[in-house]
């Protein structure tokens, strides 16, 4: 069982390997292996110009608001959709500054959110991930997922032994259970859920598992 | 899982002054000088999030964990890279790994940082690199066909 398994992923490997190679010999967009093959498989192949990729456009002070001639020309291209524009050199001065300063200065250039932030935001979209949450009394935890992650998949996320002997996830959307404040008056309120193996997982939910091992 | 973005692109383009700004460290030397990278830095970032504060809050939490993103400072590439240039084809190995790529661009002016290139052309550079690494898949996809096949005939 184990060897046809094995035996399967390796023509498609083979697959992907082959229409990457008349892709490259040819001139044409790689894009058409992202539409038939998942994310996991394409990454296995472990080829370098499939990988999600975005752009930074490096600038001096003067163009971090509005760019320069460099990265209209870039972004007219490429579009903006991965691109971001950022000064790598801006962002070291304002990461040694502590809090306050940090405020006031991105003020006074007109950044309105760190490159660090803004390139956070980028990856996450890119790569299709997700965070969901732990909260209790010891800790509250933000997990990162992909996209459409089944329950059983992201209690595994936490220890193995979640996924293996999943249950139940006691689930709360993030509005109620701010509305709420909490898990009690999300519970008595009506607004807890008992999620099975099925559930996709949405960005923000606060889970607590439930697992038997 | 953390989740690992490779920071590419032409040398001195800003990489390494971005992953300490990034990764808060100096850990990756950012000088002027091309090539100043030998092996990847990484860098384990915590991914900000203001609803984490608010549950913290609400929960009265001692703990607060955010979640991770790694950053990885890959080394210079150079037009030839995949054929073993400048410091290349080490490098690209390091690329396979990673899950997104991040591609460094230089667009601006500046008489100090040496350009690799005579003159700043953000799309000829990226497009440099795209080559590089597309060169680098053709080498490593005729590897593996040829190996398939010999497996065929054994």
């Amino acid at each position: 069982m184990i060897k046809k398994n094995k035996k399967n992923i390796d023509k498609e490997q083979l697959k992907i390997l082959e229409i990457a190679l008349d892709c490259i010999n040819n001139n044409k967009n790689l894009k058409i292996l992202a539409e038939q093959f998942n994310n996991k498989i394409l990454n296995q192949s472990a080829l370098l110009s499939i990988k999600p990729k975005i752009y930074v456009c490096n600038v001096d002070e003067k163009s971090i608001q509005n760019g320069n001639k460099y990265t209209e020309d870039f972004i007219n291209k490429f579009g903006d959709k991965n691109t971001l524009v950022v000064s790598a050199e801006i962002e070291n001065q304002i990461n040694q500054l502590e809090n306050d300063e940090k405020i006031n200065y991105m003020k006074m250039i007109g950044l309105k959110e760190t490159g660090l932030n803004m390139l956070i935001q980028k990856g996450y979209n890119v790569l299709e991930l997700e965070t969901f949450f732990t909260s209790g009394p010891e800790e509250t935890r933000a997990w990162t997922i992909q996209k459409n992650c089944l329950a059983p998949k992201a209690a595994g996320e936490i220890h193995t032994d979640f996924e293996k002997g999943f249950i139940r996830a006691e689930t709360i959307a993030y509005d109620d259970f701010i509305k709420n404040q909490g898990w009690l008056s999300s519970k008595t309120n009506g607004k807890m859920r008992l999620e099975g193996k099925d559930y996709i997982v949405k960005d923000g939910d606060i889970l607590n598992f439930r697992f038997n091992t | 899982m953390s989740f690992k973005c490779g920071i590419v692109g032409l040398p001195n383009v800003g990489k390494s002054t971005l992953f300490n700004a990034l990764t808060n460290s100096s850990k990756a030397q950012a000088e002027n000088f091309p090539f100043c990278t030998i092996d990847p830095n990484i860098g384990v970032v915590p991914v900000p999030d203001d609803r984490l504060d608010q549950l913290v809050k609400i929960s009265n939490s001692k703990k607060k964990i955010n979640t991770t993103i790694s950053f990885v400072d890959i080394a210079g590439l150079v037009k030839g890279a995949s054929k073993g240039e400048g410091l290349g084809n080490k490098f690209l190995s390091h690329i396979r790994e990673v899950d997104s790529i991040i591609h460094m661009i230089r667009c601006f002016d500046s008489e100090d940082i040496q350009n690799v290139n005579p003159n700043v052309n953000p799309i000829r550079d990226l497009e440099i690199i795209e080559t590089e690494m597309m060169l680098a898949d053709l080498e490593s996809i005729q590897k593996r066909l040829d190996k398939k096949k010999q497996e065929k005939y054994r």
